[in-house]
């Protein structure tokens, strides 16, 4: 009697414990899906929101550019100068000099060289 | 509790959450395996489209000449602003401070009240068969509108309720438009009878700085103010205004290019918006970024760089703006050519427009002269007639001929010299500008070589310049030559030229005979920066030889000296060659006593070449109406600046560097 009340009670145990086994592997499943959805939906939310401040920099680039372009045109570099008392004025012609690429030997100093 | 009861409720507890979640595995089951179609139908779909940038156009050294820009377009509704304000001058002042508007204008467009357009949305949006359709119908007051928000091209059907309040067929109508847009025809027919419906949206600022927008959006979220509308559209812009505005052109208030580099390089200049399809969740409101699908990929312009320099530039349009002030004629254009390449390093004209400001734009102001206006050339040609006839071997520098003192009849008709000359050399004849002498060297020289010279050196066809509109000038048939022809053609007239074709003329003699194909565009690359593409020099013809380009450097350099007819256009430092052209314009079939084309067209530094430049004023008032008046001064100023900035040695440093 005692061993059929003992198998019976390990039987019931056994089924408990597929019941809570399934149970726990439903549970685990839905709770993996719903956190991999919801970090999905973040990346996804944070991708987004990423990809809109890229936009926005890249806007506010071009418009620093366009900026900085209008404050280098001649006519501003020239007006600001004068603001601020600064004359330019050019270089005088005989100020400019270009030498020609020679051989840094050139014969009359490779002549001078042998004599010596 | 005894055990029973715990036992009990335990499998109730597991039972009841293990149908729970059951049922959540089975649904998940069912949305990923299951019939999605009726699912899928829910998602929001969109086109939207992905904005591409126009290609940048840049000078030689890199700065940018016409760039994009992104601007912010404001829209309000003043009601909304209206009622949740406390204090409408002080938020009229915030938002004019922000957006750098006048306060009253603000104030003005807050205070807004009941405009003759309303405006009610029949439906949030709809598709483009809908839109079709409803346009279709074409009832006066109902219509699509296309809005691009956040990127998105969202199709909003409207009706103005105004036309149809009272209306008889209305209930017709609202029938015809509910079963388009599936909807409910009674509230349809109601919108069209709601004389309360919102106010369109009004304009506050058409174009705003992404800071101003920003700081305006700042504003609103602080003191949660409703009703504003921010749309966002890429601006070309031109930083330099004025400067080159005929070589760039520009596009216009429908983004259509016009003109210049922006009309002729159009289509490597041109983006391509791409398009792509976006999921979002049923509400609308959340985008699946996985899901996305590209349709056409965006693609950006290409950028290209130009020949031109934007200082020399400047120079130029400066000195074109004293010209204009000092002398009043009716326009004036100004060519810096590299000599030895055929490279555009300045281009102007006036009068002028500004690129930015369309409205400044008229078919005056925006020709090109340089390559559009055709006029005779004068004097100025008789460095061709020289040229051919030095290069044929017929006159020597030294040869002499007789001026017949100012007057000399040929073929029954007189030919004047400004003054009285007898027996001169050729040297001394280019020096002196006379008629009579390029006339006789003409006659020697033969028509049918004259004509082969002329069109040698590239008159009579286009120079092939990379600029829209060119003309090619007037160079008549050798067949239908009169007698007189050559004899009029040695001095200018009979022709007519673009000042891009006068200036490939002496810059040929400059560069050793070698006429250079004209260009303006140097490379164009990708928007990245990756080269596309590289113009090089291309040599056109040789109409004369070295030797000829030498002898006539000699002589033309005499031209601006003391005795010669230019003696205003010398730099100091520099010797430098040209001649003068003053030609009457030919009008109603007659020469102008009253109205010429003065002209200088030369090179610097004589010896070594390194620019050309040409100087053309047309209608230049008396008393400077010629070209050693009009425009030699100008020539002079230009190429002395021009000459320092790309640091060419003075004369007076090259013989010393030679001694040395």
């Amino acid at each position: 009697m005692t061993k059929r009340r003992v198998k019976e009670q390990v039987k019931i145990s056994h089924t408990y414990c597929m019941i809570g086994g399934l149970i726990l592997v439903a549970i685990i499943t839905a709770l993996s899906y719903i956190g991999v959805n919801y970090k999905c939906d973040k990346v996804n939310r944070e991708i987004i929101i990423l990809e809109q401040e890229k936009e926005g920099y890249q806007k506010r680039f071009s418009d620093e550019q366009a900026k900085w372009a209008k404050l280098k045109t001649c006519e501003n570099v020239k007006r600001r100068l004068a603001r601020e008392g600064i004359h330019l004025q050019s270089i005088e012609s005989e100020q400019i000099v270009r030498l020609d690429i020679k051989p840094i030997f050139s014969t009359k100093y490779a002549m001078a060289k042998d004599e010596r | 509790m005894t055990n029973k009861t715990a036992k009990i409720w335990i499998v109730a507890l597991l039972i009841t959450s293990t149908s729970i979640f059951s049922c959540l595995a089975f649904r998940l089951f069912q949305l990923h395996m299951g019939n999605t179609e009726s699912i899928k139908e829910r998602v929001v779909k969109r086109i939207v489209r992905e904005e591409a940038i126009r290609g940048r156009i840049f000078d030689r050294t890199g700065k940018p000449m016409a760039m994009n820009v992104s601007r912010e377009e404001v829209n309000i509704n003043p009601l909304a602003i209206r009622n949740k304000s406390t204090n409408l001058i002080e938020t009229a002042s915030d938002i004019a401070e922000i957006l750098r508007l006048p306060i009253d204008e603000v104030y003005i467009t807050l205070k807004t009240e009941n405009r003759n357009v309303y405006y009610s949305r029949l439906k949030s949006s709809c598709s483009q068969e809908q839109a079709d359709k409803i346009t279709a119908m074409n009832i006066d007051g109902a219509a699509v509108e296309k809005v691009i928000k956040d990127n998105n091209i969202i199709l909003i059907p409207y009706i103005n309720p105004q036309k149809f309040i009272g209306s008889k067929n209305s209930a017709d109508i609202a029938r015809s438009l509910a079963s388009i847009l599936v909807l409910d025809p009674l509230i349809v027919h109601k919108r069209l009878n709601n004389s309360t419906s919102e106010i369109r949206h009004t304009l506050l600022k058409k174009s705003c700085t992404q800071e101003q927008a920003e700081a305006l959006s700042t504003y609103i979220k602080k003191n949660n103010i409703p009703g504003f509308d921010f749309s966002s559209r890429e601006v070309r812009i031109y930083p330099n205004n004025e400067l080159a505005c005929h070589i760039l052109g520009f596009l216009n208030s429908k983004g259509q290019p016009y003109k210049g580099i922006e009309s002729e390089y159009n289509k490597y200049l041109k983006q391509s918006d791409g398009l792509s399809r976006r999921t979002y969740n049923a509400l609308g409101n959340s985008e699946l970024r996985s899901r996305r699908e590209s349709i056409q990929v965006a693609t950006n312009g290409c950028n290209v760089y130009l020949t031109i320099d934007l200082y020399i530039q400047y120079i130029v349009e400066n000195n074109l703006d004293k010209l204009m002030e000092e002398i009043k004629p009716k326009s004036a254009t100004v060519i810096v050519q590299d000599v030895k390449t055929g490279k555009i390093l300045a281009m102007a004209s006036r009068p002028a427009f500004n690129p930015n400001q369309n409205a400044t734009f008229n078919e005056e102001t925006g020709v090109n002269s340089a390559v559009f206006t055709q006029y005779e050339p004068g004097s100025t040609f008789k460095a061709l007639t020289f040229s051919a006839a030095l290069n044929e071997g017929i006159i020597t520098e030294d040869t002499k001929f007789d001026c017949e003192n100012g007057l000399w009849y040929k073929f029954g008709k007189p030919l004047h010299d400004s003054h009285p000359y007898g027996i001169l050399t050729v040297r001394e004849g280019v020096k002196k500008s006379s008629n009579i002498l390029a006339a006789k060297v003409a006659l020697l020289l033969g028509n049918q070589a004259f004509y082969n010279y002329i069109e040698a050196f590239g008159l009579g066809k286009k120079s092939d310049i990379d600029l829209p509109n060119e003309q090619i000038g007037i160079l008549n048939d050798l067949q239908i030559w009169s007698k007189l022809s050559p004899t009029r053609l040695a001095m200018g007239h009979e022709i007519s030229v673009t000042p891009i074709q006068m200036i490939g003329v002496f810059s040929a003699i400059a560069n050793g005979g070698k006429l250079m194909r004209p260009y303006i565009v140097k490379e164009i690359t990708t928007h990245d920066g990756e080269t596309k593409g590289i113009f090089i020099p291309k040599v056109v013809s040789t109409p004369i030889n070295e030797d000829t380009s030498e002898t006539m450097k000699s002589i033309l350099a005499e031209v601006p000296t003391e005795e010669g007819t230019a003696r205003r256009a010398a730099v100091k430092g520099y010797r430098v060659a040209g001649k003068t052209g003053t030609a009457q314009k030919f009008i109603n079939g007659a020469y102008s006593q009253t109205k010429f084309v003065s002209s200088f067209a030369g090179f610097i530094p004589a010896d070594e070449p390194v620019v050309a430049i040409i100087v053309v004023v047309d209608e230049p008032p008396r008393p400077r109406h010629y070209g050693g008046t009009a425009a030699a001064p100008t020539f002079s100023t230009i190429a002395e600046a021009v000459a320092k900035y790309l640091e060419i040695p003075s004369d007076a440093v090259k013989n010393r560097m030679r001694d040395y």
